[in-house]
């Protein structure tokens, strides 16, 4: 995990509360019903060991609910950013999680659990998208510049090769995981929330909310 | 009950587009919907029509929505144009106003959608 101080975190959290909870409106406005969100809970942790299984237990410990987060088939969002500081986000949920949020936002109950249809498929992208994009401006208006952001596509696998393929082949990038739980009625949605950046970008990204919340860097 | 209107819904999201178009069907019954998923089948779709009322996404494959707008707006100086997008940025807002372009928020609902038609429509 890489060390960030008191100040940084708060920062971290505070930038991301703001994006979740313009996220968890946006949700709600697509449901209609009352979305209860958590407290995201924030780490940064170098790509390698987000591949080798940080994210399964960080949701693990976080959740209190036991699922193979690494071997079960996860299905998620992703969309590249640039700007100040680039990489690429993810919403990432196991695939069970992920129909039961788009039969909510369907209202189809009774759809296919094997798969997901084109259509169930189009509507992940698109809460992806929403979710994503209100994370992605929340940080932009806090460091006061633009993010520019590339296409949300939808991504499907074990979760190696979903960060791999997001660009952390390589030591020196790293994964911001934002832990996030919703409820919606009787639903418990878990899922998670990771940036994918490179060192310099992290350290562009920290001295930005340093400047913003008026602290120095670590 | 407003007169029938030709509007143009430009989203490379499907679900979006089948959104706005169930709304503008509800409501407006007689008007005239063309979809277009990116920019370049949309600039073909108006070719040699007349169109009021236009939505476009701002993040699609090819141009985005924005140099959309900016050409759809030299060619239909008096049609009302708006943004529907996910992106909520201040400077995609500045951007669109700059351009005189409208903008409404996603997620897409009937009281967002309706209420930029309504104005739009008058």
């Amino acid at each position: 995990m890489i060390f960030l101080s008191d100040h940084e975190r708060d920062a971290v959290a505070e930038a991301f509360n703001l994006g979740m909870g313009a996220a968890g409106n946006a949700l709600s406005e697509m449901l209609g019903k009352e979305v209860l969100l958590s407290v995201p809970q924030v780490n940064i942790e170098r790509s390698s060991d987000a591949v080798k299984g940080m994210l399964q237990s960080a949701r693990g410990e976080l959740s209190g609910v036991k699922e193979t987060f690494s071997t079960n088939v996860i299905a998620g969002v992703r969309e590249e950013f640039d700007g100040p500081f680039k990489g690429s986000a993810l919403l990432l949920f196991p695939e069970h999680r992920s129909l039961e949020l788009v039969r909510l936002l369907l209202q189809q109950p009774e759809a296919d659990i094997d798969m997901l249809t084109e259509m169930e498929q189009e509507a992940l992208v698109e809460v992806g998208n929403i979710i994503l994009n209100a994370c992605l401006s929340a940080i932009a208006e806090i460091i006061g510049d633009e993010i520019l952001n590339e296409i949300p596509e939808a991504v499907k696998g074990p979760i190696g090769q979903i960060i791999q393929e997001a660009g952390c082949a390589s030591e020196q990038e790293f994964v911001m995981k934002l832990h996030m739980h919703f409820e919606v009625d009787e639903a418990h949605i878990d899922g998670d929330i990771a940036f994918i950046m490179g060192i310099k970008s992290l350290d562009v990204f920290r001295a930005k909310l340093a400047k913003f919340f008026g602290f120095g860097a670590a | 009950m407003a007169e029938n209107k030709t509007i143009l819904v430009v989203d490379d999201s499907k679900m979006s587009r089948m959104m706005i178009t169930r709304i503008v069907n509800t409501h407006y019954p007689g008007w005239t919907i063309l979809e277009a998923g990116n920019g370049d089948e949309a600039l073909a779709l108006v070719e040699g029509r007349q169109v009021d009322i236009m939505t476009l996404d701002v993040n699609m494959p090819g141009m985005n929505g924005l140099e959309l707008g900016d050409q759809l707006r030299n060619r239909f100086p008096d049609a009302r144009i708006s943004l529907v997008t996910a992106n909520i940025q201040k400077a995609i807002k500045e951007k669109a106003k700059a351009a005189k372009l409208q903008f409404v928020p996603k997620p897409i609902t009937e009281e967002r959608i309706l209420g930029y038609l309504r104005a739009a429509s008058l």
